[in-house]
Formats: structure tokens, sequence, C-alpha cells
């Protein structure tokens, strides 16, 4: 058996079939798919969320206080009294729910610096 | 820059070094799976998921066998994953029932400045069946040792050897079946 892959003329020939036609793409791809996103700032989501709660609770207050002085006997003003306290409400577990497992993560990892 | 300090950097997390790695090999890792799937699609796939699973458990390389050959082995095993996927596509086992060790050689050196000599080649593989084609396209043209190519394939080095000896003959056949060598 001839272990050399240089002598038995076989390597002439299948070396016409070197190929460069790796699709380009392929490259962009895969680069894609391992580096790593662009984190978004977290500061940039706590001003988002702190924005819009505070818009909504400003809302409701209004909203509150014209169904309490102005229209006490208007109930649609109530109903949306009702609707944008549950907007807030979902909006704010939601937000606790992305804010809430970093923080507690934070909060192991320190822990762990500190007694280690 | 040697291969081990790149591969040390891309366990870091260097992302440059690996597209450095991948521009080293991709034509290689091309080479191999377009043999075994044959399908431009699949070659695609299985390469684009052998690098990203390359990058991926890096950090289990040993360094035992040169990072290519651990490479090729991971596209192999992917392409073939995903020709099993083709419900017709089997990957039979190998069959160590020959076992010729006469040396096979074949001329076609003369017919290598001829333009359509790539075509006939490529028509000849395509008539191989793939692990013959396989075996063929490691040894010959990446240019890997017996002992390497085992480590591709999963296979004995004894066992390699009958499989290049056969892949050899059936090339030389089917070679000479299209009148363009002379034994």
């Amino acid at each position: 058996m001839m272990n050399s892959n240089t002598q038995d003329g076989f390597k002439e020939l299948l070396q016409t079939q070197v190929c460069n036609d790796v699709p380009d793409f392929l490259e962009q791809n895969i680069m894609a798919k391992i580096e790593p996103a662009p984190q978004k700032s977290q500061l940039a989501i706590s001003l988002q969320s702190i924005f819009i709660l505070s818009s909504l609770a400003s809302v409701y207050l209004l909203v509150l206080l014209a169904s309490v002085y102005y229209y006490p006997n208007l109930q649609l003003l109530q109903d949306l009294r009702t609707g944008i306290a549950l907007l807030f409400l979902v909006k704010l577990s939601y937000d606790l729910n992305e804010i809430l497992p970093q923080l507690f993560q934070q909060i192991s990892f320190s822990r762990k610096l500190k007694h280690s | 820059m040697d291969e081990t300090t790149l591969i040390h950097k891309i366990i870091k997390g260097d992302t440059a070094s690996f597209r450095y790695l991948y521009r080293l090999y991709a034509t290689s890792a091309w080479q191999l799976a377009i043999s075994i799937c044959r399908h431009q699609a699949n070659a695609e796939e299985a390469v684009q998921n052998s690098f990203i699973s390359a990058y991926k458990y890096i950090h289990t390389f040993k360094f035992e066998s040169s990072f290519k050959t651990w490479l090729l082995r991971i596209v192999f095993n992917e392409s073939i994953r995903i020709q099993k996927k083709e419900k017709s596509y089997k990957w039979e086992e190998f069959d160590s029932s020959e076992n010729n060790n006469a040396s096979i050689t074949i001329d076609g050196s003369s017919l290598l400045q001829q333009k359509e000599t790539r075509e006939q080649v490529a028509k000849v593989m395509a008539t191989l069946n793939e692990k013959e084609s396989v075996v063929l396209n490691l040894f010959y043209i990446e240019e890997l040792s017996v002992k390497e190519v085992a480590a591709v394939l999963g296979y004995s080095e004894a066992n390699v050897k009958v499989l290049l000896h056969r892949a050899r003959k059936n090339f030389k056949v089917q070679f000479e079946h299209s009148n363009l060598a002379v034994s």
C-alpha cells in the first residue's frame, strides 16, 4: 500500500477539483450567529420604562381628578381610569419580569465576590 | 500568528480570530461537505452548522490532533446528519472484506492542460460512492495522512487503507472508461 499521496498520479488529477466556490454569504451568516448582538443599554430600558409608567400615572391622576370633581357621574371616565390602571399594571409587571432576574443575578454575583 | 494562539484567543471570545480561522479552512470544509451532500443547499447548511459548533465547543479542543482534523470531523458528522434527514440516504457501514494492497497508479499528467479534464474528473468523482469520494478528497485534495483521515472518518487506519485502495481502483476504472487515461 502506498502511503504517500504524491507519487501515484492521483494527486495531480484530483487537485484539479480544488474549488474556491464557497458561497460568500456563509462567512457573514456564521459571523452574525457567533458575534454577540449589541446589548441595549440597561439605562435606556429603565428611562423608557420610567417615562411610560410616569405618563400613565399622570393620565390616571388627571382622569381621577376629572371623574371625582368635575364629572362624578360619568361612567366613561371611570372605565377609562380602570383601563389606564390595567395598562400601568401590565407595563409594570412586564418591566419587573425583565429587570428582577438581572437584579437578583447581580446581587448573587456581588455576594459571591464578597465571599471569595 | 500560529494556530494555538488563535485558538486561545477564540476561547477568550475573540471573534476576529475565528473569522481568520474560517478563511483558512472554509475551502476544506466546503470540499468535504459538498463531496458528502452533493447538493449546494445541504453543503451550505453543513458548513454553517459545523463552524458554529466549532466556535461553541472550541474550548473542548485538546490539541491532540490538528485543528483542521478536528474541524473536518465536525463537518463530516454534520454532513452525514443532514444527509440522513433525506429519506433515501444511508451512509453504509464499512465493508473490509476486500483487502488487496497492490498499489494502483494512474497517469493523467498529459491531460492536465486540457480544459475539459476538470469536468471529466468531476464526473468520475460523482460516479463513486460517498465514502470513496470523501476518502480521495481528504487524502489527495486536503493532503491528510492516513492517520488523520482515520480520525476524521472514525475508522481504523487499516480500514482507511482498504477504502483508499478501493476508491483508487474504482476511480481508475471509471477514468479509463471515459478514455482519458492510460495506466
